[in-house]
C-alpha cells in the first residue's frame, strides 16, 4: 500500500513549528537568561 | 472542534506560561522591597496549595454551571493577582496576590477546566489526542514564557513586566468567551447523576484511587527535579566542575521544556491506539530507570542533557492519560470536578517534593535519600497503574 505523501501546508507548519521550537531553546542562552538562571539556582540553595 | 482546541490550548498556554516562570522574579522582588527568600516562597507554595485544594470545588462549579463563567473569574482574577504583585509593598498584600489570586484562577484556567470542555465536545475516539494537543500548548507555554518573562525583566524591569503580564493575562476574557458552550446546560444528556453521587462512585472505585496514588508520584517527582536539579548540579560542581557550569543549568532546563513538548504531545497520539494504564506504567518506570541511571553514571554535561531530555519526554506526559482514563471510566459530566480531585494527589506529591528535597538535603547534607525516593515512588506508581480497569463503569456504559 502506497503512503499518502504530507501536504505542503504540512510540511510548512511542521518547519514553522520547528524553527519556533529552536529560536526559543535558543533565548534561553541570552546572557540575560543565563545570570537569572544562575542567580535562581543561589536562590533555591539559599531556601 | 478545531475551535475547542486552538482556543484551550491558548488558555492553557497563557495560563500554565506565566506561571511557569514566576521563579525569575524572585530575587529583583525580594531584594528591591528588602523581603527576605521565604516571602517569596510562601506566596509560590500558597498558590499551588490553593490550585491544588480549590480545583475540585471550582471542577464542581464548572461542570455545574458552565466552564466559560468560571474561566472568565479565572481570567479577572489572574490578571488582578498579576497587578496586585507589581503593586504591592508588604508581604501581606503580596502573597494574598500571587498566592490566594492567581492560586485561585489556576483552578478555573488550566488543564482540568479546559479538559471538561474538550471532554464534552470531542468525541471518545479523539478525546486522548485532543487532550495531549492541549497539554502540549501548556508545555509549550511553560517552555516560551521563561526566557519570554526573562526579556521583559530585562526591559522593563519588575513592576512593569508583572503588569504586561497581568495585561496578557487579561487575554483569557475574550479566550473564554471563544470557549462558551452554546448548547450547556447542566444535565447535557449526561444523567441526572448528582454531585455527591459522582464523588463518592468515583472515591469507591479502585481504578480511580490508583490512578490518584499514581498522579501523587508524579506531582512528587516533577517538582522535586524542577525546584533541587539546579542546586543538585551546583553542589556536585565541587568534585565534577564541568556539571556546575551555569549553562549545564540553563541547557537542561530549556531540554526539559522543549521535549515535554513532545512527551505530552505524543502521550496523546498514543494513548488513543494504546491501553493508557500500560502507557502510565511505562511512563513512571521511565522515570524511575532514567534517575537510577543518572545516578550511576558519572556525572557529565552529556549525562545531565540526556536526563534532561529524557525527563522532559516524561515530564507532562501523565495528564492527557490520566485524564483520558478518568472520562473514560466515569463519563465527561462532571471530568472537571474529577480531574481536580485528581490533580489535588498531584499537589500534595508536589508539594512533598519540594518541600522534602530541601528538608532531607538540610538533614543529610545530600539530595541522595530523596532521589532514592522518587525513584521508589516511580516503581508503586509503576505497579499501581497497572490493574487500572480502563472500561466505562456500568452506568456510563449503559447511558
Amino acid at each position: 500500500m502506497l503512503k499518502r505523501k504530507p501536504s505542503i501546508g504540512k510540511i510548512i507548519f511542521y518547519g514553522f513549528a520547528l524553527f519556533a521550537l529552536l529560536f526559543v531553546f535558543s533565548m534561553y542562552f541570552a546572557p540575560d537568561m543565563m545570570v537569572a538562571v544562575t542567580n535562581q539556582v543561589w536562590a533555591l540553595c539559599g531556601w | 472542534m478545531k475551535e475547542v482546541l486552538i482556543y484551550g490550548g491558548l488558555m492553557v498556554t497563557l495560563s500554565m506560561g506565566i506561571r511557569h516562570g514566576f521563579g525569575l522574579f524572585n530575587l529583583p522582588i525580594t531584594s528591591a522591597n528588602g523581603w527576605g527568600r521565604e516571602t517569596f516562597a510562601l506566596t509560590i507554595a500558597l498558590q499551588n496549595l490553593i490550585w491544588g485544594a480549590v480545583q475540585p470545588v471550582t471542577g464542581a462549579l464548572a461542570d455545574r454551571y458552565g466552564a466559560f463563567k468560571i474561566m472568565v473569574a479565572g481570567g479577572i482574577l489572574y490578571a488582578l493577582g498579576l497587578a496586585g504583585m507589581a503593586i504591592s509593598t508588604d508581604v501581606m498584600n503580596f502573597t494574598l496576590a500571587g498566592g490566594l489570586l492567581i492560586g485561585l484562577a489556576q483552578t478555573a484556567t488550566t488543564y482540568s477546566v479546559v479538559y471538561g470542555i474538550l471532554g464534552r465536545n470531542v468525541s471518545a475516539e479523539k478525546r486522548v489526542w485532543a487532550m495531549g494537543i492541549t497539554a502540549a500548548a501548556g508545555s509549550f507555554g511553560q517552555f516560551l514564557m521563561i526566557p519570554a518573562e526573562q526579556g521583559l525583566l530585562s526591559m522593563f524591569g519588575t513592576q512593569d513586566a508583572l503588569l504586561m503580564l497581568a495585561l496578557m493575562a487579561s487575554l483569557m476574557i475574550p479566550t473564554a468567551f471563544m470557549l462558551r458552550e452554546k448548547n450547556f446546560t447542566h444535565n447535557h444528556n449526561l444523567g441526572d447523576q448528582t454531585i455527591k453521587q459522582a464523588l463518592k462512585e468515583a472515591i469507591g472505585n479502585p481504578s480511580f484511587r490508583y490512578l490518584t496514588l499514581g498522579y501523587f508520584v508524579c506531582g512528587f517527582q516533577v517538582v522535586f527535579i524542577a525546584v533541587h536539579l539546579a542546586p543538585y548540579l551546583k553542589d556536585l560542581s565541587s568534585t565534577h566542575p564541568a556539571v556546575g557550569a551555569p549553562v549545564v543549568a540553563t541547557t537542561a532546563l530549556a531540554l526539559i521544556g522543549l521535549f515535554n513538548i513532545f512527551g505530552t504531545y505524543s502521550s496523546g497520539i498514543l494513548g488513543q491506539r494504546f491501553p493508557k494504564r500500560y502507557l502510565l506504567s511505562a511512563i513512571y518506570i521511565g522515570r524511575s530507570i532514567a534517575i537510577t541511571a543518572f545516578l550511576l553514571l558519572p556525572p557529565t554535561p552529556m549525562s545531565t542533557y540526556i536526563f534532561a531530555a529524557i525527563m522532559g519526554f516524561l515530564w507532562l506526559s501523565t495528564i492527557p492519560l490520566t485524564n483520558g482514563i478518568v472520562a473514560q471510566i466515569f463519563g465527561v459530566k462532571y471530568l472537571t470536578m474529577l480531574s481536580g480531585l485528581i490533580f489535588f494527589s498531584h499537589q500534595l506529591g508536589s508539594f512533598c517534593g519540594a518541600f522534602l528535597g530541601g528538608y532531607l538535603f538540610d538533614q543529610t547534607g545530600s539530595y541522595l535519600i530523596v532521589w532514592e525516593i522518587a525513584i521508589g515512588l516511580g516503581v508503586f506508581a509503576f505497579l499501581v497503574n497497572l490493574p487500572v480497569k480502563e472500561r466505562a463503569i456500568h452506568r456510563v456504559a449503559n447511558a
